[in-house]
């Protein structure tokens, strides 16, 4: 629009009197607020407000903008930035740009901005509109009154509650003091006690040892006597084609140390036989007196089977290839029948004998005590948790006066045709399909917005092939807790309307002042 | 193991906005392509056999037989002069086995026939036309060579690429039971004529052909069938493409072939696909390609400082069409001599005849009138469609649209209509309304009327299966959907799931569906036709199969690209059915053919928030107007993805001088409607948009002089200035009208832009912010700060404005007139100004006011070139504004012709920037007078 737009229209000539009439009384060019009814005087020429210009008064309201600021026109649409004033006597008064005026649509009750408009005639409603407001601005101020003395009630609720949280804090603090001093008494008594009863597990595990190697030490003697007298008896039975034959059967080497020591075995006593040469050649010997295996069948292609025969050649990983193998064995052991070879050569484990009763009395001793320490511990967090929900409460934002934390805890929900919503301030928001389906959250609490009069939940459910869901619940003075409406404007930003009494003000003490009737009387 | 974990994360990645374009067809994929475009043997020569030349007894029509040589296929040609030198050339098989279809829908009416004089030569015919025209018939090779004045303007098959493929019948093919007999009768007929025969007569491409390789076409890569994505088209009717080359000599620069997301000036497709026309629906299109989109007008013109040529293909198949740049090579250029420029193009169609105008011209505005007078011109919008539009898929219900509705108020913000996109409807049934969002229709359409506002809501061609849906149920009974080859009512996938699509060749299917927009909440409001590509989600390339069958047996193939432009007729003779004929049909569309601007408006489809799209925009609406889509534009802010702010302050900007100016977004994107951004750019978007209605009456001025001359509102800048030649590449600056210059930003961060002011010396541009006077043929860098794109008035012209801007267009039909003058270099100025009551179709008979605005030698006239009859107008002249007024006059005087009344005018001179400023003449705009400026 620009430049060509902003020419001012220099005063050039006389005023001459082409007097317009307000609504009222009080004479004033049409448009013109009665505040502003001074300024028209149409005896002299007029001067825009801004002083922009001076021009005859008849140029006034003449659908002619002379005035920057629109002064000259306030009762036509000649001015791009002008506002008409409508008396709308009985309802409110009101300012409308001046492109409304004479367009063909009422917008003043008073139909004052059509009054010249051929388009269009306006009835007078503004009585109706009066009436109607003020039993609407009665009932609202029920609502209002109702609302606030809601939120009166709640403000109260909450200092007791402030009250009863901060008391509970400080009790739960204290208790959390006082079992701090006690617990190093425990832990002390607890690790005496296990200090206690360790020694004497120890003592009791090394005696039981030492008897079972005495034991196997005697097993493994006479076995050691039996084998020297057999092959006193028979050389042959460790023979050398004897032995590589046996070992060839289930795929080993002759060990050069064995053979050395079966070479030895002609002029041997018995003490060096089971001191010396036993313990290389026990396990060969041990080995030819098994009876002859059936050769296993050449099936090799059984993975499985060849990782379980091969355990303990692949040293390459030893650390993983044994984690492995742990687990393996413990598998197999499981689920195969037939024990494997290894364990089933030997004598069936002796248990461990039975506790003195002295040692008996140490372990019980140290039970007790870790049970008391555990104990402790968990009344210790019972009251830490405690504690961190009433700090949580005390430290959280509800508003100036902290009334907003009335709703701290509670869940609101609307249902619309396709979805239940749910509301639980502070806390999230969600949505679920009537029929059936599942929750979308639609955001998780964020934070507050436009000065209180929002709650603001974020990151929310994500949206295919979009981002986060989000909800605004906007908050609005009601009588009581309700959630009005939700809506999905934008895809996945959501907008909630909540009326709780929480955000409701003080009501004016006389409804008069709801109107700006007072402007025209 | 590990790549399939890492490529999908960098796919993410990569900005997702790109055309699938495997969905499309490629030249390779479509064989006819391929084969017209293959280099060629000379079987093709073609030889005009002399003794079958006939003229009409009017002399207006001449006929001869065009023989292939090698094969000795005939083709008939046709030759028809008209008046205002318009040709039409016509090809066809001579004996076609079965009927070529005929495009005829695009034609509204043919001009008067211009008589011919034959003038036999040696070799060739000279036929001679009036105004100096004539045209050589070459016998052999057969060519047609086009002579304006002696010089040769274009030639049609100068490089031998015509090629009818005749028609054959295909091997063991036995015609369908389910057509109707007569169709069959028809086939059987053909098949008997083809038997008889001869065998040498067969054309070499089937006579070649092993039992081998027609086994393996017979799978994928044989002329009878071709198989894309898996979708079978069964050709029944065997390959019978037909194509031609036509070179414009002297021409270095052609224009046209909408819709294309392309430069304005056709590129050269020597190293990519011929630009394609074939209507599709092409999700997230991408810019600079010859790719097909959703509309198609085979028109170009070839422009060279001397002379302006425009060429129409009339057919409605898969066309494609080359484009090459050269020179005219001859002996003299070897030493030096100048070489003259040629465009060869190389037009191809997949079936249909040869059917070619020319419209000769000479200027750019000539050859606007002469094809949209044989296409017919654009209709008369009503006046509120040139406001401002607010739509977005979708305003989700009642209360959204009246939240909206009301904003608009609050933020004092004009428009006029409000959209709604297929969420309204109860489960995509149109004509339906989702009742539980929209329970009150009525009342929500009177409430945004009781306001000057309108409601339009989207109507989109297919049909939701479903028994239970009454227009469902009814068009099946009436047996007017589109049928598989099979003769079955075709099932294709849209909005809705399983959807049929409504046969509209046929003429009962148009009268029920216009019938339609007479239901009750649909009879007020106009509206918006999309999808009409059609677009079938599961069907070959998003549209349908080429062997569906319409009424008497017309395959889809043959008449694809007129789906559009058949949908919007049935729609607006709905329209104006419902009012009896009283009120003018608005309607969008989004798939149009030629003659559409018959019709409808169009905008650009489903572009994105990305400036470049943001620059497409201009180039895609000048090939548009140019052929003959005038009223066009683009989605502001773009369809598809978020735009930045500055990016949608931007684009208000230029749509608010674009012909049609309507904001859209897509469902997944956030609101964008202008208040919701921050304030400063809330009021430059408000800015725009005022300024919008500011130019109101220039705007509808210029809709009018498109409905009498065809002339598009928005033109390249050679249309105005056909011998500047640094115009001739230009699609970053337009002219609104002969008046306007507007170079919109359309690039991030602009702070300035280099303008280039058209014209010699002697003409002048006035910034309209600035007031600053830039002379002709030079270039600027002009500010371009976020509240201004550069605009300037031409200094020789009468804008008419109105600066009330109201809540909406309508409420503004009778305020009073601003003329915006800017004197050219000598004092003068002319314009003019349409008048009427902006909705009724009482204009064309008659009842406007048109009149012709004159400054010369200091005396302002104004002039009722046309008086309505029976409407009257208040509008009247509140303020004149003169720019580059020399002096300060000493006097102005009104006189009133009708009145014989003299008044003396009230004025201020701004002598820093020469602007007059008159204020308020007061006369009544459909009157007569005279302002005198007396120095």
């Amino acid at each position: 629009m620009g430049v060509l737009d902003r020419y001012p229209w220099m005063l050039l000539v006389l005023a001459c009197a082409d007097y317009a009439y307000g609504e009222t009384q009080v004479l004033r060019p049409r448009g013109v607020p009665l505040i502003k009814a001074s300024l028209y005087d149409a005896s002299k020429p007029f001067t825009c407000f801004d002083g922009s210009n001076q021009i005859p008064f008849a140029y006034v309201n003449d659908e002619y903008c002379d005035c920057h600021d629109a002064s000259d026109e306030p009762g036509t649409s000649a001015c791009s930035q002008g506002t008409f004033h409508c008396v709308n006597r009985g309802f409110r008064s009101l300012d409308i740009p001046s492109s409304r005026v004479d367009d063909g649509i009422c917008d003043c009750c008073d139909g004052s901005d059509e009054s010249k408009s051929d388009k269009v005639s306006c009835p007078n409603q503004c009585m109706e509109l009066g009436k109607q407001m003020r039993a609407e601005t009665e009932k609202q101020m029920e609502a209002l009154k109702a609302g606030y003395q809601k939120r009166l009630e709640y403000l109260e609720l909450v200092k007791t509650k402030k009250d009863e949280k901060k008391a509970a804090l400080e009790k739960v603090d204290s208790q959390l003091q006082l079992l701090e001093t006690r617990r190093e008494a425990l832990v002390k008594a607890k690790e005496e006690a296990e200090s206690l009863e360790k020694t004497a597990l120890d003592k009791h595990k090394q005696e039981w040892e030492a008897t079972k190697q005495e034991k196997q030490g005697l097993k493994e003697q006479s076995e050691a006597e039996e084998a020297f007298q057999a092959i006193s008896a028979n050389f042959n039975i460790l023979s050398h084609e004897n032995i590589v034959a046996k070992l060839g059967q289930v795929g080993e080497n002759l060990d050069e140390e064995i053979h050395e020591a079966i070479r030895r075995l002609s002029d041997i006593t018995l003490d060096d036989f089971v001191s010396q040469v036993w313990p290389k050649i026990k396990n060969v010997y041990r080995l030819l007196q098994q009876p002859p295996k059936p050769t296993p069948p050449p099936d090799t292609s059984d993975d499985h089977h060849e990782e379980d025969t091969e355990e303990h050649t692949d040293a390459d990983d030893p650390y993983e290839k044994d984690e492995f193998d742990e687990e393996h064995r413990e598998y197999d052991s499981g689920s195969s029948t037939a024990p494997p070879p290894e364990t089933a050569q030997k004598e069936p484990e002796e248990k461990m004998p039975e506790y003195s009763p002295e040692t008996q009395h140490l372990v019980e001793v140290a039970d007790k005590a870790r049970k008391e320490l555990e104990e402790f511990d968990k009344e210790q967090d019972g009251l830490n948790q405690e504690k961190e929900s009433l700090q949580k409460w005390l430290g959280n934002d509800y508003g100036q006066d902290g009334a907003f934390a009335i709703l701290e805890g509670e869940c609101f929900e609307y249902s619309d045709r396709e979805y239940t919503y749910k509301m639980c301030p502070f806390s999230n928001v969600s949505q679920k399909p009537k029929d059936h389906g599942s929750e979308t959250s639609l955001g998780k609490w964020g934070h507050w917005g436009n000065n209180f009069q929002q709650m603001v939940f974020t990151d929310g459910a994500r949206c295919w092939n979009g981002p986060s869901r989000s909800a605004k619940v906007h908050l609005e003075c009601g009588a009581q807790h309700n959630l009005k409406s939700a809506s999905e404007p934008s895809r996945c930003e959501y907008e909630l309307h909540f009326e709780t009494p929480v955000v409701c003000s003080e009501p004016p003490q006389s409804p008069a002042s709801f109107s700006d009737l007072h402007d025209e009387l | 193991m590990t790549w399939t974990v890492i490529l999908p994360l960098l796919l993410l990645l990569t900005p997702a906005f790109t055309v699938d374009k495997g969905n499309f067809k490629t030249c390779k994929d479509a064989r006819f392509c391929r084969r017209q475009r293959e280099p060629r043997i000379d079987y093709y020569i073609h030889e005009l056999l002399v003794d079958t030349v006939k003229l009409d007894s009017s002399k207006t029509a001449l006929t001869a037989t065009v023989k292939n040589i090698k094969s000795n296929d005939e083709l008939l040609l046709e030759i028809h002069g008209f008046e205002d030198r318009t040709f039409r050339i016509r090809l066809n098989e001579l004996r076609p086995l079965r009927k070529r279809y005929e495009v005829d829908i695009s034609i509204d009416k043919l001009p008067k026939a211009a008589p011919m004089d034959l003038q036999q030569q040696s070799g060739q015919l000279q036929l001679n036309f009036p105004n100096k025209l004539h045209l050589n018939l070459i016998y052999n090779p057969f060519r047609v060579d086009i002579y304006d004045d002696g010089t040769l303007l274009t030639s049609l098959n100068s490089q031998s690429l015509l090629l009818i493929e005749p028609m054959r019948t295909k091997p063991g093919f036995v015609p369908n039971s389910d057509k109707s007999a007569a169709d069959d009768q028809q086939t059987e007929d053909a098949a008997g004529d083809w038997e008889s025969q001869t065998d040498e007569h067969r054309p070499e491409i089937v006579a070649n052909d092993t039992d081998e390789q027609q086994e393996a076409e017979a799978k994928n890569d044989e002329p009878w069938e071709e198989t894309f994505k898996g979708h079978v088209d069964s050709k029944p009717y065997g390959p019978n493409s037909i194509g031609l080359d036509v070179t414009f000599f002297g021409f270095e620069n052609v224009y046209g072939l909408p819709e294309h997301a392309d430069s304005f000036r056709l590129r050269s497709t020597k190293d990519t696909d011929p630009y394609r026309l074939y209507n599709l629906d092409v999700f997230e299109y991408e810019l600079n390609s010859p790719m097909a989109l959703y509309g198609a007008i085979p028109f170009m013109i070839a422009h060279n400082e001397r002379s302006t040529i425009g060429m129409y293909w009339n057919n409605a198949a898969e066309t494609w069409v080359d484009v090459d740049y050269g020179f005219i090579s001859s002996a003299g250029t070897l030493f030096g001599g100048s070489s003259t420029p040629k465009t060869d193009t190389h037009w191809f169609s997949e079936t249909g005849i040869i059917d070619v105008f020319f419209f000769l011209g000479p200027k750019p505005a000539d050859v606007s009138r002469q094809f949209t007078g044989l296409v017919g011109r654009p209709y008369l919008p009503p006046f509120v469609t040139l406001g401002y539009h607010q739509c977005r898929w979708n305003y989700n219900d009642e209360k959204d649209v009246a939240t909206v509705h009301e904003n608009f108020d609050r933020y004092d913000i004009p428009v006029d209509f409000i959209w709604l996109d297929i969420e309204y409807t109860d489960g995509k049934r149109y004509f339906t309304w989702d009742t539980p969002k929209f329970p009150h229709p009525v009342e929500m359409i009177n409430n945004l009327t009781a306001k000057g506002r309108n409601l339009i809501v989207i109507s989109d061609p297919h049909i939701k299966k479903d028994d239970n849906y009454f227009i469902f149920k009814e068009m099946l009974d009436r047996g007017l959907y589109v049928k598989t080859k099979d003769g079955k009512d075709y099932e294709g996938w849209c909005w809705p799931g399983a959807s049929y699509y409504p046969d509209f060749l046929n003429p009962a299917t148009c009268e029920y569906y216009a019938n339609l927009y007479s239901r009750e909440s649909f009879d007020k409001i106009w509206t918006w036709n999309d999808m009409n590509e059609p677009s079938v989600f599961n069907g070959p390339e998003i549209t349908m199969l080429k062997d569906i069958q319409h009424i008497g047996g017309l395959e889809h193939r043959e008449v694809h690209n007129l789906y559009g432009i058949l949908h919007t007729k049935a729609t607006y003779e709905g329209h104006l059915k419902r009012a009896d004929n009283k009120v003018r049909p608005f309607i969008l569309t989004r798939s149009f053919f030629t003659g559409s601007q018959r019709y409808t408006a169009v905008w650009t489809g489903d572009n994105a928030a990305e400036w470049g799209h943001l620059k497409a925009s201009n180039p895609m609406i000048l090939s548009l107007g140019i052929a003959g889509m005038t009223f066009a534009g683009a989605d502001v802010g773009g369809f598809f993805k978020n735009p930045e702010t500055q990016l949608l302050v931007r684009w208000y900007q230029a749509g608010a001088f674009q012909p049609f100016f309507r904001a859209h977004a897509h469902i997944d994107t956030r609101r964008r409607e202008p208040w919701l951004f921050d304030e400063q750019s809330m009021l430059l978007i408000r800015d725009s948009i005022r300024a919008r209605y500011t130019f109101l009456p220039f705007w509808y001025t210029l809709f009018f002089e498109a409905s009498q001359t065809g002339l598009p509102m928005m033109r390249p800048l050679w249309y105005e200035f056909p011998e500047d030649q640094n115009t001739f590449a230009m699609d970053d600056e337009y002219l609104l009208g002969d008046a306007l210059l507007v170079k919109p930003v359309t690039d991030e961060n602009t702070k300035t832009l280099n303008v280039y002011f058209p014209g010699t010396s002697a003409e002048t541009w006035h910034d309209i912010t600035t007031l600053a006077i830039h002379k002709g043929g030079s270039k600027s860098q002009i500010d371009t700060p976020m509240n201004k794109i550069p605009v300037f008035q031409r200094g020789g012209t009468i804008m008419p404005r109105r600066f009330r801007v109201r809540r909406s267009a309508i409420l503004s039909i009778e305020d009073p007139i601003t003329l915006s003058i800017a004197l050219n270099d000598t004092g003068d100025a002319q314009g003019s100004l349409y008048l009427d009551d902006g909705i009724s179709r009482e204009h064309l008979d008659g009842n406007y006011f048109s009149i012709k605005l004159h400054l010369k030698n200091n005396i302002l006239s104004s002039r009722v070139v046309h008086s309505a009859s029976a409407y009257k107008t208040k509008v009247w002249l509140e303020r004149i504004y003169l720019a580059g007024f020399k002096f300060k006059p000493s006097s102005i005087e009104l006189n009133e012709l009708f009145s014989g009344q003299k008044k003396v005018l009230e004025f201020f001179y701004d002598d820093k920037h020469h602007v007059l400023t008159i204020r308020k003449p007061g006369v009544n705009m459909s009157k007569e007078w005279r302002m005198i400026f007396r120095a």
